[in-house]
């Protein structure tokens, strides 16, 4: 079924029994890794100047793809590299794999904005081109990782790969509460943005049209209290759009809580300086015993 | 001799036996509906804890138990989401006969072994590719997913996988008939009230299809199914993508040659639905004479038909048409009798109607040419009003199917252009044999006896 307004969504058994938690991963590395893939997938989204669309129909496969499988089974970056080649095939803006993996090499080694990237404590680093560089073996044993991942991805969901978004309904449903204002739209946005890195998996766990009318509610709420907006919408608007107050109360929730989550996992992965997040399966298994 | 109608002994056992397993069936399902109600039954109502978030009226807000009980009664609507869930492996279905082979892939007919439902299925040709899983394949996939609510779209059942993730089959629902193997079975083609049938059939389909912002890019004869119900579906998405407004530039090279629209062949690479129109133009007069209307040897040979049939284009019956790519490189005679429409002549049975709807799918300026919805309910409408009305589906001929059992015979139509760079119609082409014999054409009225219509 494919729709604008519905999305195949994670069902309660899948949810509990988490694959990579099953495999030994404990809960709270498991949700910092899906963290640092999402945060991957947008800071190279932003390098290889993909639209948000294809961003965040990455990070909803890559979801999507370990809700059923472990992290200990198919490594990170593979399936960072996969949902992000198959997301700009979905979405009509197909990059090169070569782009691909440059972009993720350099944001891996390099310092740089993104959360993920090393802190840059020598300038050095910054000049040294070879740190980032992908030799053309390097190169070619990537991409036949990534392209068997994206079976794999294909296979997991059974070719579901559809991807309905909230961006769009957002204004919709400005337009309709006659709020339709640049700043509270972009607010709005933001949000979403925010909730697709939440460890709670909302995109999974909610259909779209509940997603905007929660990001619309705060976006109200908050230019409200800057007083910036004049949006002053009706008692109970979102039961007009089919969102009920205990789910409303819920995102809201999730929506605020994912700033401090980026926050905590930023410092997490900053404070260990050189060695990273553990992309590949060998790494995450010298992070496992370290933390076991 | 007593009657073989006469109850015997067996008999009024069998009866008895019957009417004990009709009790007992009955007393299982009295025993379920107790259990259902016993279920059912009211559970002391837990006060309501929910705020009132949409007071009804100032007047109605006093007496609160009301207001809360209407609030409690007013449900959120909830979209239907399916599973996340893996693909099947391609052995749940048993392979029965090869239906046919195209260039992306092999139909064959196989049996779903746990319902035993006979289904199509089509295995994709993935060993060459080298970019991953084809952003085709991708596109024929989510497409046909979306139109899975269309009953004139052939259905998509799942996705499958054998050993290998090299190994995908796409499972639809089996269609007996194509129409082009049906023309060569047919000893004569379709009455005009059968074809009316048929090409609501299609339009309808189509007009979904575009207002789900799908081209389906490959419209033609042998992609149409003909189920044993007279149920018309469109088939192979193999071409088929999303579009949107503003248009994206898209390939040239989409459409089987014979059903390509002008615009296309003249280079243009911001067309949109117009082209699927234009193929239903073909299709149109294609299920009248069972030949396809304009068979083109090649690009320039297909432009050089195309204006042989409907005339010359001229700053007015398509403004702008010199500005396109390919058109520049084309010499043609400039006469008066050159921009002639020969349609009527053509097709000299055909009601002034139908030659108008004819024409209205067959308008070389895409900008003109009817719309899906135009051609059904719009200007197009008449056409359909007028006798002889449509045949019902129930009441098309039925025919043996080829695809569900032999052999099936190679047929000589193009194949669907596949991927790679469009040939560019270069230099001095001079558009050869355009207006040959044309003294030899018959200016008037054809005959054909026909018996019914």
């Amino acid at each position: 079924m494919v729709s604008i307004l519905s999305n195949p969504l994670a069902t309660p058994s899948q949810l509990l029994a988490n694959q990579t938690e099953a495999d030994g991963v404990p809960s709270s590395l498991s949700k910092s890794l899906l963290w640092a893939g999402s945060t991957l997938i947008q800071s190279a989204g932003i390098l290889l100047r993909l639209p948000q669309t294809t961003i965040a129909t990455a990070i909803v496969l890559l979801q999507r793809f370990y809700l059923v499988r472990s992290l200990r089974s198919s490594p990170l970056l593979d399936s960072v590299h996969a949902a992000v080649f198959l997301s700009s095939k979905l979405t009509e803006h197909p990059v090169k794999p070569r782009s691909l993996i440059n972009v993720t090499t350099y944001l891996q080694h390099c310092p740089s904005p993104s959360p993920i990237s090393p802190v840059s404590d020598n300038e050095q680093a910054l000049q040294d081109p070879d740190s980032y560089f992908v030799s053309e073996h390097e190169y070619y044993a990537q991409r036949t990782r990534m392209l068997d991942t994206e079976a794999e991805m294909l296979k997991a969901f059974g070719f579901q790969s559809w991807c309905a978004l909230p961006y769009t309904l957002v204004l919709n449903y400005a337009q309709a509460l006659d709020c339709l204002d640049e700043s509270l739209v972009r607010r709005a946005i933001a949000y979403l943005n925010d909730a697709l890195m939440a460890p709670s998996l909302v995109f999974l766990t909610h259909q779209p049209h509940m997603l905007a009318v929660a990001a619309l509610y705060l976006a109200a709420r908050s230019e409200g209290e800057s007083g910036g907006g004049s949006a002053k919408l009706p008692e109970g608007w979102w039961e007009v759009f089919d969102v009920e107050r205990e789910e409303l109360g819920f995102l809201v929730a999730v929506f605020e809580g994912a700033a401090k989550f980026v926050e905590e996992q930023t410092g997490r992965w900053k404070r260990r300086g050189g060695k990273g997040v553990p992309w590949d399966l060998e790494a995450l298994e010298e992070e496992l015993q370290f933390h076991g | 001799m007593s009657s073989r109608w006469a109850d015997t002994a067996e008999d009024r056992e069998h009866a008895q036996r019957l009417k004990a397993e009709k009790a007992a069936r009955k007393a299982a399902k009295e025993e379920a509906r107790r259990r259902r109600e016993a279920a059912a039954a009211p559970p002391p109502t837990p006060p309501t804890k929910k705020r009132r978030t949409n007071p009804s009226s100032p007047s109605a807000s006093s007496n609160s138990a009301t207001t809360t009980s209407t609030t409690a009664t007013s449900k959120p609507l909830r979209f239907p989401a399916p599973e996340i869930a893996a693909c099947r492996h391609v052995d749940t279905y048993e392979p029965l006969n090869r239906i046919e082979e195209g260039s992306y892939g092999i139909v064959s007919r196989a049996r779903d072994t746990e319902t035993g439902e006979i289904v199509a299925l089509k295995r994709l040709k993935l060993e060459r590719e080298t970019d991953g899983f084809p952003i085709t394949s991708l596109r024929e996939i989510r497409t046909l997913m979306a139109a899975r609510r269309c009953e004139g779209v052939v259905g998509l059942r799942e996705v499958v996988m054998g050993d290998s993730l090299k190994d995908v089959y796409i499972v639809m629902d089996f269609i007996p008939h194509d129409l082009k193997t049906l023309f060569d079975d047919m000893p004569e083609p379709f009455l005009l009230s059968e074809t009316k049938t048929l090409l609501h059939q299609l339009l309808t389909a189509v007009s979904f299809l575009h207002s789900h912002w799908i081209l389906h890019r490959d419209l033609k004869t042998s992609n149409l199914l003909l189920s044993h119900t007279g149920q018309l579906k469109i088939a192979d998405f193999g071409l088929a993508r999303f579009y949107g407004d503003p248009r994206p530039p898209l390939t040239q090279l989409v459409v089987t040659l014979w059903y390509r629209a002008p615009e296309l062949l003249l280079g243009g690479t911001t067309y949109g639905p117009e082209i699927d129109l234009w193929s239903c133009g073909c299709i149109f007069a294609e299920l009248m004479t069972r030949e396809p209307l304009l068979q083109g040897k090649n690009e320039i040979d297909q432009v050089a038909q195309i204006f042989q049939l409907l005339g010359v284009p001229t700053e007015e019956s398509w403004p702008g048409w010199r500005a396109m790519p390919n058109s520049k490189g084309l010499t043609y005679p400039k006469t008066q009798a050159t921009v002639k429409n020969h349609l009527r002549t053509r097709f000299p049975l055909l009601t002034a109607k139908g030659v108008e709807l004819l024409d209205g799918l067959l308008k070389m300026d895409p900008k003109q040419r009817w719309s899906a919805e135009e051609a059904l309910s719009g200007r197009g409408k008449t056409f359909w009003m007028e006798e002889p009305r449509m045949k019902r589906r129930e009441m098309l001929p039925t025919w043996p199917s080829k695809a569900s059992g032999e052999k099936r015979r190679k047929r000589g139509s193009p194949g669907a252009p596949v991927r790679g760079d469009a040939p560019v119609l270069e230099g001095n082409l001079e558009v050869k044999g355009l207006f040959d014999g044309e003294e030899e054409e018959v200016a008037g009225a054809g005959f054909a006896l026909r018996m019914g219509r």
